[in-house]
């Protein structure tokens, strides 16, 4: 399958100076998160492949339409949210989700009745006829997200959706990016530096670092993975706990003190840990399903440019 | 399903042409635009001058009329419908209530979305910058044509009609004159109105600003004629500029000071005046600005 956005040599100068460095990576996820700290380069990444700043050199492709010539047909399929306050403070909320539903082409009538749906479904139908200007900082991050999918678009791209939100409003933002992950309808691209949205929200990572693509991590893969990876630590004859986990299949490193690794083989589960100990006399002191977290992938990538996770 | 009980779903319905999207920034500037009360009171006045011209059109036509009512005929009929009245309806409906006009409407145009951050939003959609621009500068184009060459070829054909005989034909240069000179003060006034917009964010400002371009470039020019002791000071007096074509175009001359540059010189100045917004217009209306 094609993937929604590839990035090929994409190279990017602002102002003299390079941004994005000859990125390369095919994002084939329907729900791709892009990490990195501030001045990573996410935000010009995402405003290069709207067509707002100019490619140097390389180029991106959104669903095929190269970002260079076909500009105007990415901008049919995408909708945007950005990360600053960006509205317009006189008009109320329901109108002006209706401009913009308007200006992505649906006839006034039919941006109307979107317009209020959307509205209804980010959690602002009881607010929709009060002055943009007028709402928290919540409220406004919700009738972003409500301008941004009034017209269905096929790829979402929220830049730093939960930025500055209360816990409540950020559960809330969260789980209106999971309800449209489920929907399974378009593709969403999730910026941000913070792990734990990513984390909870995306099957893909992509982790930039001064421009440059410092990670790229399957993490709906590497949860598969981690759920086959314990580490347990044995009392008695660890050589025989070995064999025997070996001969069921499973690999195992052993490490400092009476440690061992084990990469559990596909249908076998920690249970069967406990048996094959039980049956050889050996203790089992400790056993702790290891798990990965995002933190320490990104982490990893932070140390090592163009790394492969 | 009432509204509020649905859920998100994708739009499979129609869409509007590309076309239309321009129109769209029109249609919700010109409602903004009238939802104001003072703006509409101010824009029904605008229009009290040509219908008291048609009333004069009227009775110098029909000098008969007016002598049950005991006002003077002879007066008037020495007045005779020509270029000097059609040149002074121009002066009137563009120098004085098309202005006054931009200066209520035209600051309001580009800097509320500058000033909200609201750019990267229009132009996220497929929506050109010269599509946003053209959209609100018709906004302009529209209420100024409804109040200076709409209303003065009105005129033109109502005086043609009444007065018969050659006057159309001895006469014809002034349609194409009111016509185009009209849109010469529409086009410098617009993009006047839409660059100070996309320069102030603040609206008071802008249109202070504007006020400042159109009446302080008199005095300026003067300054300017008094200390190299030229004529080409006048160059900065937009308003002469375009009294010296208008008066070129409709082939009258009304005052003095009219006359004292040639006008291919205003034709120049003034175009270079809409090049000149045009690029900062360019400038300006970015979804993002890059500081190097």
């Amino acid at each position: 399958m094609t993937p929604a956005i590839e990035l090929d040599q994409l190279t990017v100068q602002l102002g003299g100076r390079p941004i994005l460095k000859g990125l390369t990576a095919g994002l084939g996820s329907r729900t791709l998160g892009l990490l990195g700290p501030n001045g990573a380069g996410k935000t010009t990444l995402l405003h290069t492949l709207l067509g707002f700043f100019p490619v140097s050199s390389g180029t991106a492709r959104v669903f095929g339409h190269d970002i260079r010539t076909g500009t105007a047909a990415i901008r049919r399929v995408v909708g945007y949210m950005p990360e600053n306050d960006s509205f317009i403070a006189e008009m109320s909320a329901v109108r002006f989700v209706r401009l913009m539903a308007e200006l992505s082409g649906l006839p006034p009538a039919q941006a109307l009745e979107r317009a209020h749906e959307a509205l209804f479904w980010v959690g602002l139908g009881e607010e929709r006829y009060r002055p943009l200007g007028s709402y928290s900082l919540g409220m406004k991050q919700q009738a972003k997200l409500a301008q941004a999918i009034v017209h269905g678009p096929k790829l979402l791209i929220l830049d730093e959706p939960t930025n500055g939100l209360d816990p409540p409003h950020r559960v809330r933002m969260i789980e209106l990016i999971r309800d449209i992950r489920e929907r399974g309808d378009m593709v969403l691209i999730l910026s941000s530096h913070l792990l734990r949205d990513v984390e909870e929200s995306c099957e893909e990572v992509l982790v930039l670092k001064d421009g440059a693509i410092a990670a790229q991590c399957d993490l709906a893969a590497e949860r598969r993975a981690q759920q086959r990876l314990v580490e347990v630590e044995v009392g008695g004859e660890r050589e025989a706990f070995v064999e025997a986990v070996a001969r069921l299949g499973g690999e195992c490193a052993a490490g400092m003190r009476q440690r061992i690794k084990v990469l559990l083989p596909e249908g076998l589960g920690v249970a069967e840990l406990f048996r094959v100990a039980a049956e050889r006399g050996v203790q089992l002191r400790r056993v702790e399903v290891k798990r990965t977290s995002l933190e320490e992938i990104f982490l990893a990538a932070m140390g090592e440019i163009d790394g492969r996770l | 399903m009432a509204v509020y009980e649905r859920a998100y779903r994708a739009y499979a319905g129609p869409l509007t042409p590309g076309r239309a999207r321009r129109r769209v920034i029109t249609r919700y500037a010109l409602a903004d635009l009238f939802a104001n009360k003072k703006f509409v009171a101010w824009f029904v006045a605008c229009f009290a001058f040509p219908v008291g011209c048609a009333f004069y059109i009227y009775a110098v036509n029909n000098l008969d009329i007016l002598e049950p009512l005991g006002v003077s005929a002879t007066g008037l009929g020495t007045f005779s419908i020509g270029p000097k009245f059609f040149l002074n309806f121009l002066y009137i409906q563009g120098l004085i209530f098309a202005f006054l006009t931009t200066l209520f409407a035209g600051p309001g145009l580009i800097s509320p979305d500058l000033r909200n951050n609201a750019l990267p939003l229009y132009f996220s959609r497929p929506l050109t910058r010269t599509e946003y621009l053209l959209g609100k500068g018709s906004v302009l184009a529209l209420v100024l044509s409804a109040m200076t060459w709409i209303p003065g070829l009105i005129l033109w054909v109502f005086q043609a009609v009444l007065a018969g005989g050659r006057w159309w034909s001895d006469n014809l240069r002034l349609a194409p004159g009111i016509f185009f000179g009209s849109w010469l003060l529409i086009a410098v006034l617009a993009l006047l109105a839409l660059s100070v917009s996309a320069l102030v964010k603040w609206k008071p400002l802008a249109g202070a600003l504007i006020f400042a371009i159109f009446v302080g470039g008199k005095p300026f020019s003067l300054a300017i004629n008094g200390i190299l002791d030229t004529g080409w000071g006048l160059i900065f007096d937009i308003n002469y500029l375009v009294q010296t074509a208008w008066t070129w175009m409709m082939g009258a001359r009304i005052t003095s000071e009219v006359g004292e540059l040639p006008p291919w010189a205003s034709f120049v100045v003034l175009g270079a005046v809409c090049a000149g917004c045009l690029v900062l217009l360019r400038r300006r209306v970015e979804a993002y600005e890059v500081v190097r």
